[in-house]
């Protein structure tokens, strides 16, 4: 089947399900404070609301007219070209009898609610007794319905501050989800430098080894190196030290006898020990030298 | 010694009796109780023969009055009997004189002429009986009313206060409510009775006349007495927001007699107004359609007014240059006292049996009415002499912002007193007349030309707002990025749309506080309507600064042009949308006069709302100019297809290995597609669909006359290339619907011809126009098939 044809099809039962509607919401508006009192209770809906609705219906009758216009000259039989245009014609006049039907009816919406204010106002103001407890009754329920009222509109408030809530809640899960997004691309990443960050690791495993290595080498040398030092250092000083000892003693003994024998001679033995000593000293180091050399 | 009676029998003795005994004598004490049994049944013995003798006497009594009644019953049942012996005598009279000859005819002929002019003279008799009788006992009624006012005044005069005082007025009350319900039936039943009517109207008008006024005045004392006005000057010199609580109210402070002095004032006033309306309907019966709109102020409201007005008037003067302190003290007065009118005086109205008055709309009406008529005669007249002396441009300006204030003042104090009266949770009728009594702004009314004054004022600032916002070019590129608005997504309108929306909104909301449709008709005609003016001359040049520059050949100058139109079309819808809402219907229906009842005139197309000029002109340029985008496209198609066209060697050309189309086309083609797709970029679906359309159309014209009707001549080849060139030109529109060929019908059905066989198309142009339209050819004409059918070459 053509598919202009089933769109054409499609658009004809929009309109009558449309068409219906509106008239429905058409004839509301008309009956509207009519009932207000029979009834005792609150309208369905409310006379803006039913004129809204009203509205979507005529903008949507509107809009489907537009697209059997642009249809209607791409079926692709004349005779159902010229069937659809006449059509087109008829729901013109439709639509424009339902535009003046819904001002004929909030006219006399309008109308309905004087005449509801009208009666309610004789009986409230119609002297005597009689009004003044009826009136006391509308009074207290007007506080009644004030009370409901003002109830009614803290709980729209409340649905308010939830809508923004839901609404910053909302915002707040996109932005978990962006960073889901983000932790996941990093995630990928990430992967895909796995291989290069092992080998990276092993490179630098290697490298930490021969470090230490190195480290021994260097430790082991430099301690051979220190001991070869010390002990050239060692065997030049305990040397002179042996001299320094057994020509000390030498000389100690010497000194015990003089002393023994007189004692005047103390002082210049004393002088002449230390007169020796210093020469003793002197020619040895240089002779020490030169056998090195 | 007396016999001894011998004890009766056992047997005959009935089982009460031994019932009786045997409760009394149970065991052998008892016996001594025996004498004592004796007097006690003796005892109710004689008391029970009492009640005997007693009943016998009201029987006796009974059976006289019974006898007396049955002889009187009697005696008139004698009378009948007589009574039917008399008309059977009569009877038999007239039948003894009918049986007899010509005298019993002479005899029957005059009583039966005699009867009905007899009955008329008794009835004329009763008829002027029931005239004097109510003449005597409307004058006895009227003699007490004089007597009643009289009186009051001699008490008056002596100036001596007596409880006795309210009772002669409420007697007369009383008697005047007797006097009217007495007329009302005469006025019914005797029409003819008029100069009675008229003689005691006169008599109680006067009575009246001398009556209302001593009321007044009588009232006015008891104000005084009562302290009322309140100071004012504790009420100015304590903070203006200060509780209610702390105003004493004079009303709520009266006790004892001062409160039933107040209150039988109160309600004397209230009778005496009662009774005047229902005089005046009565006598106004006839025309009883002028009487809703005769609606008189409660007097002793007016009388509570009146003194707060006098010494408001005071401070009222000392604050002629800050006019928000003289609303802040109306307001206060009247928020203050409002709740005592509904509490304590409306359930005296009600006790008066006045309908249809509201205490609480009473009072807010009474004391705008005080605001109202200062306003008139004091602040009006000087903020007028501001702008009439005010030449200068800074001067002028000033001027104009003062006035402004003065009217948002008023808004606002409507406002809050409108929602003051609805507090009572009685529904005050929306109508001109409950709302000119209650609105500030009701000034105008009597002074239109303040009316137009405030709407040139209000168009002035607002066109000077705007002009600085039209002049930015931002607002006239960027989008209304609203998306719940669904209509904006249909049209696409640029934000200068909802900025000229918002202040045109404004405009209208401050009209709705007008309180006469006419005056809000008015207003909007002289505000409103050139403001939508302004704003179609700004969408106007920038479209004609567009095209006079480069003729629309740029791509920016299409972009201009493209929101021009968004935005006039979505203020169009608007208008329509608005054309539907009561508010808009109700001075739709161009009434002018304020007393003219409002029709339900039912006009059928928003041209003829209110709006209705605007809207039209709003059509008119959208129209226009979507018309204008396609001829410039047009025209740069024409030029580019131009060589495309001359070749007429083309159609008479071999086949090539592949068909290419030819260069010329596939440039305009190009150029083609390029500028409508920045108009859909732009351009609003419906406005857009409306352009290729009319686009589509003129080139199937274009190329119509150009090939088809050019005296080219097509070989098969020909016929070929031809078909697949058109196949490219539609697919340019494939993009916006299905089955493109439906937009060209001239060349579908000119490619349809040249594709026939020679044969067909011979036998079928001789058979003329039946056969074309069998064939599906509807939009050619004879000629034209036959010209095209000679184009085509067969080999």
């Amino acid at each position: 089947m053509d598919e202009v044809v089933v769109e054409v099809e499609k658009t004809k039962r929009e309109w009558e399900e449309a068409y219906e509607k509106t008239i429905g919401h058409i004839i509301s508006i008309q009956q509207y404070g009519k009932s207000r009192r029979g009834d005792g209770g609150e309208e369905k809906f409310s006379l803006q609301r039913l004129n809204g609705l009203a509205q979507d219906g005529l903008s949507l009758l509107n809009s489907l007219q537009f697209n059997l216009d642009l249809l209607a000259p791409q079926l692709p039989s004349d005779d159902q070209v010229q069937s659809t245009q006449s059509l087109l014609e008829t729901w013109k006049n439709q639509y424009h009898s339902l535009r003046v039907n819904l001002r004929s009816a909030n006219l006399q919406a309008k109308d309905n609610m004087r005449k509801a204010a009208q009666e309610e106002r004789e009986l409230l103001l119609g002297g005597g007794t009689e009004s003044t407890v009826l009136r006391r009754k509308r009074q207290a329920n007007a506080g009644v319905t004030s009370d409901a009222e003002s109830i009614t509109e803290s709980l729209r408030r409340s649905r308010q501050l939830m809508v923004q809530e839901v609404e910053r809640s909302t915002n707040t899960l996109v932005a978990f989800d962006e960073s889901t997004g983000v932790l996941k691309k990093a995630e990928s990443e990430y992967k895909g430098h796995r291989s290069l960050l092992s080998r990276t690791r092993n490179l630098l495993s290697t490298m930490q080894r021969q470090d230490v290595i190195d480290r021994i080498i260097l430790i082991v040398g430099f301690s051979l190196f220190v001991f070869a030092v010390v002990y050239v250092v060692s065997k030049r000083i305990g040397i002179l030290k042996l001299q320094r000892m057994a020509t000390a003693a030498i000389k100690a003994q010497l000194a015990g006898k003089a002393a023994n024998g007189v004692g005047d001679d103390v002082m210049p033995l004393g002088q002449q020990f230390d007169g020796n000593t210093v020469p003793t000293v002197n020619i040895p180091l240089q002779q020490r030298m030169h056998d090195e050399l | 010694m007396e016999a001894i009676k011998p004890l009766p029998q056992v047997s005959s003795f009935s089982a009460s009796v031994f019932s009786f005994l045997d409760g009394r004598f149970k065991e052998s004490t008892d016996l001594s109780h025996s004498t004592g049994l004796v007097s006690e049944l003796q005892t109710e013995i004689s008391e029970l023969d009492q009640r005997l003798a007693g009943l016998n006497r009201q029987l006796e009594s009974g059976l006289a009055a019974y006898a007396s009644f049955s002889d009187r019953v009697g005696g008139l049942f004698f009378e009948v009997n007589a009574k039917l012996a008399d008309l059977s005598s009569s009877t038999s009279v007239t039948r003894s004189a009918s049986d007899s000859g010509k005298e019993e005819e002479a005899t029957e002929h005059v009583a039966g002429e005699d009867l009905p002019s007899l009955a008329k003279e008794v009835a004329q008799v009763e008829s002027v009986r029931a005239y004097a009788e109510t003449a005597l006992k409307l004058d006895t009624l009227v003699g007490d009313i004089e007597d009643a006012v009289m009186s009051s005044l001699n008490k008056n005069l002596r100036t001596s206060r007596s409880s006795g005082f309210e009772e002669v007025r409420l007697h007369a009350i009383k008697t005047l409510k007797t006097t009217e319900e007495i007329l009302s039936s005469v006025a019914k039943r005797h029409p003819r009775w008029a100069r009675l009517v008229s003689a005691v109207d006169h008599r109680v008008d006067r009575a009246l006349a001398m009556m209302r006024p001593q009321a007044i005045a009588d009232y006015r004392a008891l104000l005084s007495s009562l302290r009322w006005p309140p100071q004012l000057s504790t009420l100015t010199s304590a903070s203006l927001d200060s509780k209610s609580e702390n105003v004493q109210n004079p009303l709520f402070n009266m006790e004892g007699s001062l409160k039933s002095q107040y209150c039988g004032s109160f309600h004397a006033l209230c009778s005496l107004q009662g009774l005047q309306l229902q005089r005046k309907s009565r006598q106004l019966g006839i025309h009883k359609g002028e009487n809703v709109l005769f609606h008189q102020p409660l007097w002793a409201i007016e009388e509570l007014v009146n003194p707060l007005t006098v010494a408001s008037q005071r401070h009222f003067t000392k604050w002629s240059e800050k006019p928000e302190f003289i609303f802040a003290l109306v307001y206060k007065i009247t928020r203050d006292y409002v709740d005592s009118m509904d509490e304590l005086l409306q359930p005296l109205v009600d006790e008066a049996k006045l309908a249809g008055y509201s205490c609480r709309e009473e009072w807010v009406s009474a004391m705008v009415s005080s605001l109202s008529l200062y306003l008139v005669k004091e602040i009006f007249p000087i903020y007028v002499g501001q702008l009439d002396e005010a030449n200068e441009t800074d001067l002028r300006s000033e001027a104009k912002v003062s006035w402004l204030h003065l009217i948002d003042l008023m808004i606002s104090f409507d406002k809050r007193v409108q929602s003051l009266v609805s507090q009572s949770g009685i529904l005050s009728l929306q109508e001109d007349g409950n709302l000119l009594r209650i609105s500030s702004l009701s000034v105008f009314c009597d002074r239109p030309d303040w009316l137009d004054l405030w709407a040139e004022i209000e168009l002035d600032e607002r066109l000077v707002k705007f002009k600085e916002e039209i002049d930015n070019d931002r607002n006239w590129t960027a989008k209304v990025q609203d998306e719940l608005i669904s209509s904006s997504n249909v049209y696409r309108p640029p934000i200068i749309s909802s900025i000229f929306l918002q202040h045109l909104s404004s405009i209208i909301e401050r009209s709705k506080s007008v309180p006469a449709l006419y005056l809000r008709a008015r207003f909007l005609r002289l505000a409103a309507s050139p403001t939508i003016h302004k704003f179609l001359d700004c969408l106007l040049l920038r479209c004609q600064d567009a095209d006079g520059l480069t003729a629309l050949t740029e791509n920016n100058d299409l972009i201009k042009v493209s929101n021009s139109i968004n935005a006039g079309h979505y203020i169009e819808s608007v208008l329509e949308e608005w054309s539907e809402d009561v508010f808009f219907l109700e001075m739709g229906t161009g009434q002018h006069d304020p007393q003219e009842v409002p029709g339900l005139e039912n006009f059928t197309e928003p041209s003829e709302g209110i709006f209705g000029e605007e809207f039209e002109k709003l059509e008119k340029f959208r129209l226009e100019w979507i018309n204008k985008l396609s001829v410039v496209i047009l025209r740069g198609f024409d030029a580019r297809i131009r060589e495309y066209i001359k070749n007429r060697k083309q159609w008479q050309e071999k086949k090539d290995k592949e068909w290419t189309v030819s260069r010329a086309l596939v440039g305009a083609l190009d150029y083609l597609q390029g500028k409508t797709s920045i108009i859909e970029e732009n351009l609003n679906k419906a406005d857009f669909t409306a352009m290729w359309r009319t686009l589509a159309s003129e080139i199937d014209k274009l190329f119509f006359n150009s090939i088809l009707m050019a005296n080219v001549k097509f070989t098969n080849d020909g016929v070929e290339r031809l078909k697949v060139d058109m196949e490219v030109l539609y697919g340019v529109f494939r993009t916006w619907c299905v089955r493109p060929e439906g937009f060209f019908p001239k060349l579908s059905e000119g490619l349809t011809l040249l594709k026939m066989e020679e044969k067909q198309v011979k036998d079928g142009l001789s058979r003329g126009d039946k056969w074309l339209r069998e064939n599906r050819i509807r939009y050619l004409s004879e000629a034209e098939a036959k010209k095209v059918a000679k184009s085509r070459v067969f080999s």
